[in-house]
């Protein structure tokens, strides 16, 4: 297995709300995009969460590890807030801290376990059948990304996407935060001419719309050659943010932060 | 942010020479195949323009209170929607000025015109941002909020809420200046930031307008709707309230869902902007109905106790993500 990943702030931007980290001994890939709109601490979370949850044994266990940090994280930060009053305290009170979450461990037996919560995107792609198995759908393209908060008592378990699938030499396993989840989608849709799902997102008349509408003005995409592309901006974080950029330049990729972690496995 | 003219009662449109080269430039601008997606940032900020009725009329009690004018509960609401479109931009440890605010006052007093209402520190001023607002109030009070927390326990947490609009109830009701004004005054503000999400105009009335027939109401209200950014057009609200419950219509899709008849709401309708998607989720959790199609922006015979949700709605940012 090789692993290449990197993040960047958005443009612009000295504030990076992304974090994505390895557990080496659990072999568990974790990202989390800290939602900096809502509350305050969205940083401090995603790095809490990618840090602390590194066995996806069960959804079950997931949820209950979930709950633990949140109360840890909460406490700590009331007492930090207490103890250093100002006026945004009363912002993380009620409104708390909030995250996307992906997940994915390789297990014995080439099997892999993916998790995520909100629109950050997972993806196992079979490069000998271009397959692709992704937790993405057009309804993550919608404007209201499901997050994990610290302050909520419960996580709703409907809302995590949960699998484990047989991997292969070869496969490339892929974890990143919307704005480039979204665009390999995209790039995905358009390799293997998905229309029906390319019409909805247009409907949708927000910023993904805008870019399925460059997109379809532009030259065929091959899926492949584009993770592959991704893979070699990798090697450096100023490839990737030259390469992003780029893209953003081309009003491909929104304005974000980006995070991208490709694994050959 | 640089000075925008503003010109005491005078519309800017009467006194800057260049003023009709900016509209020109403004209305020229051309628009995105998808507006209203703009990311609303420090360097792309938005703007809100809030009319605001101080007629006689407002001097009712509300609706269950005989204590409170409507004008009182009218301001305390702004007030309310200021400290929290602050709070939106508490970011960090830091207050970011994602928005650009001007408050326009309408029948306040007995010249018959439309002010602006900043005071103290904040008068002469046009747009305010967020962090002139925390260090420039007239009054603050507290109060006390719940909130949950992981563990299921709940917070009392200590809120400062801060006031800069008094309550007024004096005169007519001359919104037809205070669309005027308005319009001036986006003229330029789009001119200063024509990449931003469109700016949003919410006029808040009980009455209709005294210094402008229909037709002239209907023509204001069109050349505001008619300005833009690249982003698409300046969003117009209009949201009449009353201390009669009877009829009240919450963001129509058709006229068809007005009151038979009521030519006073069938002129609203066509004085406010069709919304785009981003706020139907939160007008069907307004309204409590599943999402129908696309709203007008528009609210007839409201009560007085409801302004503070229409408020959120209208002042809604939560599609939009902020760096």
């Amino acid at each position: 297995m090789k692993y290449r990943g990197q993040s960047i702030s958005k443009r612009g931007n000295n504030e990076n709300e992304d974090h994505w980290y390895f557990h080496q001994e659990k072999r568990c890939f974790t990202l989390a995009d800290g939602a900096g709109g809502v509350g305050v601490f969205a940083k401090e979370w995603a790095v809490e969460l990618t840090e602390s949850i590194n066995n996806l044994h069960s959804l079950e266990r997931v949820i209950t590890n979930i709950q633990k940090l949140k109360i840890e994280f909460y406490q700590e930060r009331e007492l930090f807030l207490e103890a250093h009053p100002n006026y945004f305290a009363d912002k993380f009170f009620e409104e708390g801290s909030a995250a996307t979450l992906l997940g994915a461990q390789l297990t014995s037996n080439s099997a892999l376990k993916m998790l995520s919560y909100g629109d950050s995107g997972i993806f196992l792609y079979k490069v000998k059948t271009k397959r692709l198995m992704t937790n993405l759908t057009v309804e993550h393209f919608g404007d209201f990304p499901l997050l994990i908060n610290c302050n909520e008592p419960e996580t709703n378990a409907q809302g995590f996407f949960y699998e484990e699938l047989i991997y292969e030499e070869g496969d490339m396993l892929v974890l990143c935060s919307d704005a480039v989840a979204k665009y390999l989608y995209l790039v995905y849709l358009f390799d293997i001419q998905n229309h029906q799902e390319l019409e909805i997102l247009l409907g949708n008349k927000n910023a993904s719309s805008e870019i399925v509408l460059k997109m379809l003005h532009m030259a065929q995409f091959d899926f492949t050659a584009t993770l592959e592309q991704f893979e070699e901006s990798l090697i450096t974080e100023i490839s990737f943010t030259s390469f992003c950029n780029h893209l953003y330049e081309q009003g491909l990729l929104e304005y974000d932060d980006y995070t991208l972690v490709i694994v050959r496995l | 942010m640089s000075e925008l003219i503003y010109t005491g009662n005078q519309l800017p449109s009467k006194h800057m020479s260049n003023f009709d080269e900016m509209l020109t430039k403004v209305l020229r601008k051309p628009q995105k195949d998808f507006p209203h997606t703009q990311r609303i940032t420090r360097d792309h900020p938005t703007s809100f323009v809030f009319l605001i009725d101080q007629s006689y009329s407002m001097n009712q009690y509300a609706s269950g209170s005989d204590e409170t004018t409507m004008a009182e509960f009218l301001a305390n609401v702004i007030n309310q929607t200021l400290n929290e479109m602050i709070d939106r931009c508490k970011k960090g440890t830091e207050l970011r000025d994602y928005f650009h605010i001007c408050l326009i006052g309408y029948g306040g007093d007995e010249d018959d015109t439309a002010k602006i209402l900043w005071e103290g520190n904040l008068s002469g001023k046009v747009f305010v941002t967020p962090s002139e607002l925390i260090d420039n109030y007239l009054g603050k009070s507290t109060t006390f909020v719940e909130s949950k927390r992981p563990d299921g326990s709940v917070k009392q947490i200590e809120k400062t809420v801060f006031e800069w609009v008094e309550p007024k109830s004096v005169f007519r009701t001359p919104m037809l200046q205070a669309f005027r004004l308005a319009h001036d005054l986006l003229v330029q503000w789009i001119h200063e930031h024509p990449e931003s999400y469109p700016p949003t105009v919410i006029n808040i009335t009980d009455g209709m307008a005294t210094d402008g027939s229909p037709d002239e109401l209907l023509d204001a209200a069109n050349s505001l709707r008619e300005l833009h950014t690249e982003d698409g057009n300046v969003l117009v609200f209009n949201i009449h309230t009353s201390n009669s419950a009877d009829n009240s219509v919450f963001f129509p899709c058709t006229k068809s869902e007005l009151v038979e008849q009521d030519e006073y709401a069938a002129l609203l309708f066509d004085m406010s902007s069709d919304l785009p998607s981003n706020y139907n989720k939160h007008i069907s959790n307004f309204t409590k109905k599943d999402i129908v199609g696309a709203y007008t922006a528009m609210v007839v015979n409201a009560p007085i106790s409801k302004m503070i949700s229409l408020l959120n709605v209208g002042t809604n940012t939560n599609a939009i993500k902020h760096s």
